[in-house]
């Protein structure tokens, strides 16, 4: 028998062989930045290179080419502008701007079986099939530009998985693999009449160990769930083997109390093993099954309703709570808090926050800026974020948690690490204490209802209490506790 | 803000490596590039800072370990463990159907001794480093470390076992 670090470093190995980026992860960054920095995206594709969803597509994101020449190899079809076209794909990004030349469709390979309910429509699987190679070409070519290993991919493997109608548009999906068959690439089509455009997709390793969660579309027994935007809606997308169910889970909500509302499953039509329906983001899962067997469950959270155009509206909340915030506060440590807390809310809830208020807002014993911001959500309840700025440079926060409908002026806070923690009082409280091991007690200065608390030589924290101006106690907490987890 | 023509150079050169460790971190691939994107963006904010001390990728190793503990306590019940399909059959080798128990033990592990056991078999840092990282003891490190290895040696001295008596009975 052999140690067990030894295995463990074998199986590190071998899990880790083969995860390479499957998107261009700078451009990611950059177009999370830009998304940060709330400049209006026409579309969603950002949000879906930033997928959170258990086994959610990866769309590569490769900058759409403005001047791409519209596709019509099979005759005469209508030619909608190129701005119809570009509104109804994601947003441009980076990457290579200049997809491959197109193959004529008579050099690729006839296809068989394909889903949808376009799938009899020659003109249209013709140039979906000839942008989805165009597509799986920028791919490897944007992998192989950012440092990537080169496939030569196999033609003859090219797959239009189906064509259907989204919305207003049109959604395809092309599959090939290389020569080797283990590294398999797939390319999303987006198309308006016969004009199609690739616009980027996952890639990655096959093998028989990771054909894991809902991500397998490589060969005859697909199984598949994504999302997609089209023409500034986002399309649910599920691939299932014949015989298949598959059951589609609401995004859940956040209920008063501040937990997840169960919310009960429901059966998700699938014809001919397809489904491509419209659904408003959130966390939203589909789980496939065959028989009594779990074939894969997969995620459709990744647009966080960034598919419509216009400014986000979360931005005129932040504004707000920043005005009404008190003096000196960090503006952009706000931000930097309801943005990271968009992120973490968007992965267990399809909740939008409706409100913003900074609960406290001052500075460090080394005058260094922390906050305290409250985000509400449709049901009342609150998800309460703090952030702590350190000398190194760096910031770090307690984690948050979910305050109850009506509780959040009523709550005493006290959030941070063992660099000292934020104390916010609930309201009408005029004087706060620190209850320290070995039985001191540190009163808390108050300014604008809180105060930034450091620690006392080796004393620890071990309760913080609020009094109101006779002396009653009104709220005590252990640091970092109180929250609700949803 | 940060040098961009520096940081876009760290992202492409060890962005492959450092979403390896998120993978091992979350055993979730899509999990990882969120993590990944997490880590950089904190990072970025104050990157002339982060490179002048000196270790720019062991800073945001550091963040994704912290990260995913936030995570992971927020939502334990996210993690695909349980979830695949496919399973080591009987037909596979018991090479593989090891390997396969193994990693779905550690997947199974708390989170800070998972992050202990990569940081360490992984990522090959020290003790010191790795009780660095997580911002703890090195004598949590060694504790950590040895009652996760403790609990794979279990597996695997069970597994092997149960497969001797397979084959006994086979």
């Amino acid at each position: 028998m052999r140690p067990a670090d030894e295995v463990l470093r074998d199986v590190f190995a071998e899990r880790a062989d083969g995860i390479t980026p499957s998107v261009d992860v700078y451009g990611v960054f950059l177009a999370r930045r830009r998304r940060n920095r709330r400049r209006a995206l026409v579309g969603a594709g950002v949000a879906a290179a930033i997928v959170v969803g258990a086994a959610a597509a990866v769309p590569a994101v490769h900058k759409a080419d403005r001047s791409l020449p519209a596709l019509s190899p099979t005759g005469p079809a209508p030619t909608p502008t190129d701005d119809s076209l570009t509104a109804c794909v994601p947003p441009i990004l980076s990457g290579d701007p200049t997809p491959p030349p197109p193959v004529p469709v008579s050099q690729l390979p006839r296809q068989h079986d394909v889903r949808g309910s376009l799938a009899g429509d020659r003109a249209v699987t013709d140039a979906a099939l000839v942008a989805g190679w165009q597509g799986i070409g920028l791919n490897e070519r944007g992998l192989a530009a950012s440092g990537g290993q080169r496939h030569t991919m196999d033609r003859s493997s090219l797959r239009l998985r189906f064509v259907e109608r989204a919305g207003a548009g049109t959604l395809a999906l092309v599959t090939a693999a290389d020569k080797t068959g283990r590294w398999q690439v797939a390319s999303w089509v987006v198309g308006l009449g016969t004009t199609f455009r690739p616009t980027g997709g996952p890639s990655e390793r096959v093998s028989s160990s990771d054909r894991t969660g809902a991500e397998r579309f490589y060969g005859d027994d697909p199984v598949y769930v994504s999302a997609y935007p089209v023409c500034g809606r986002i399309f649910g997308v599920v691939l299932a083997p014949p015989e298949a169910t598959a059951t589609l889970l609401a995004a859940p909500h956040i209920g008063p109390d501040g937990k997840l509302v169960t919310v009960a499953a429901h059966a998700l039509p699938l014809t001919d093993g397809l489904a491509v329906f419209p659904t408003d983001g959130g966390a939203s899962k589909v789980s496939i099954t065959r028989g009594a067997t779990v074939l894969g469950t997969g995620s459709l959270n990744q647009f966080d309703g960034l598919a419509k155009p216009g400014p986000d509206p979360l931005t005129a909340l932040v504004d707000k709570a920043v005005k009404d915030a008190p003096p000196g506060t960090d503006a952009d440590m706000v931000r930097f808090v309801v943005q990271s807390a968009r992120f973490d809310l968007r992965d267990v809830t399809g909740d939008p926050i409706t409100g913003v208020r900074v609960l406290w807002a001052g500075r460090t014993n080394k005058g260094l800026p922390a906050v305290v911001v409250a985000m509400t959500l449709p049901s009342g309840a609150a998800y309460v974020s703090d952030r702590t700025a350190h000398s190194d440079g760096t910031s770090g926060g307690s984690g948050g948690g979910m305050v109850p409908a009506g509780q959040l002026d009523r709550t005493l806070y006290a959030l941070g690490n063992r660099s000292g923690f934020i104390v916010v009082v609930p309201k009408g409280a005029t004087r706060a204490e620190v209850q320290l091991t070995g039985g001191g007690v540190q009163q808390v200065a108050l300014r604008y209802g809180g105060a930034f608390v450091a620690p006392v030589g080796r004393a620890t924290p071990m309760n913080v209490r609020a009094f109101d101006k006779d002396g009653n106690l009104l709220a005590e907490q252990v640091p970092n506790e109180g929250l609700v987890h949803p | 803000m940060g040098d961009d023509e520096g940081f876009r150079d760290f992202v492409i050169a060890r962005s492959p490596a450092l979403l390896r460790t998120g993978y091992l971190l979350l055993g979730d691939r899509a999990l990882a590039e969120d993590l990944l994107q997490t880590a950089l963006a904190k990072a970025y904010r104050h990157w002339g800072r982060v490179t002048a001390a000196g270790s720019p990728e062991a800073y945001v190793r550091r963040i994704m370990v912290n990260e995913r503990r936030t995570w992971w306590h927020r939502n334990p019940g996210r993690e695909l463990v349980g979830a695949i399909p496919d399973r080591a059959g009987p037909d596979e080798s018991s090479a593989l159907a090891e390997r396969d128990a193994v990693w779905r033990a550690v997947l199974a592990l708390p989170p800070r001794t998972r992050a202990v056991l990569v940081l360490r078999y992984w990522e090959d840092l020290s003790e010191a480093e790795t009780a660095a990282t997580l911002g703890c003891s090195v004598g949590t490190v060694k504790s950590q470390a040895s009652r996760g290895l403790r609990r794979l040696q279990e597996l695997l001295d069970g597994a092997a076992g149960a497969y001797d008596r397979k084959r006994v009975q086979g």
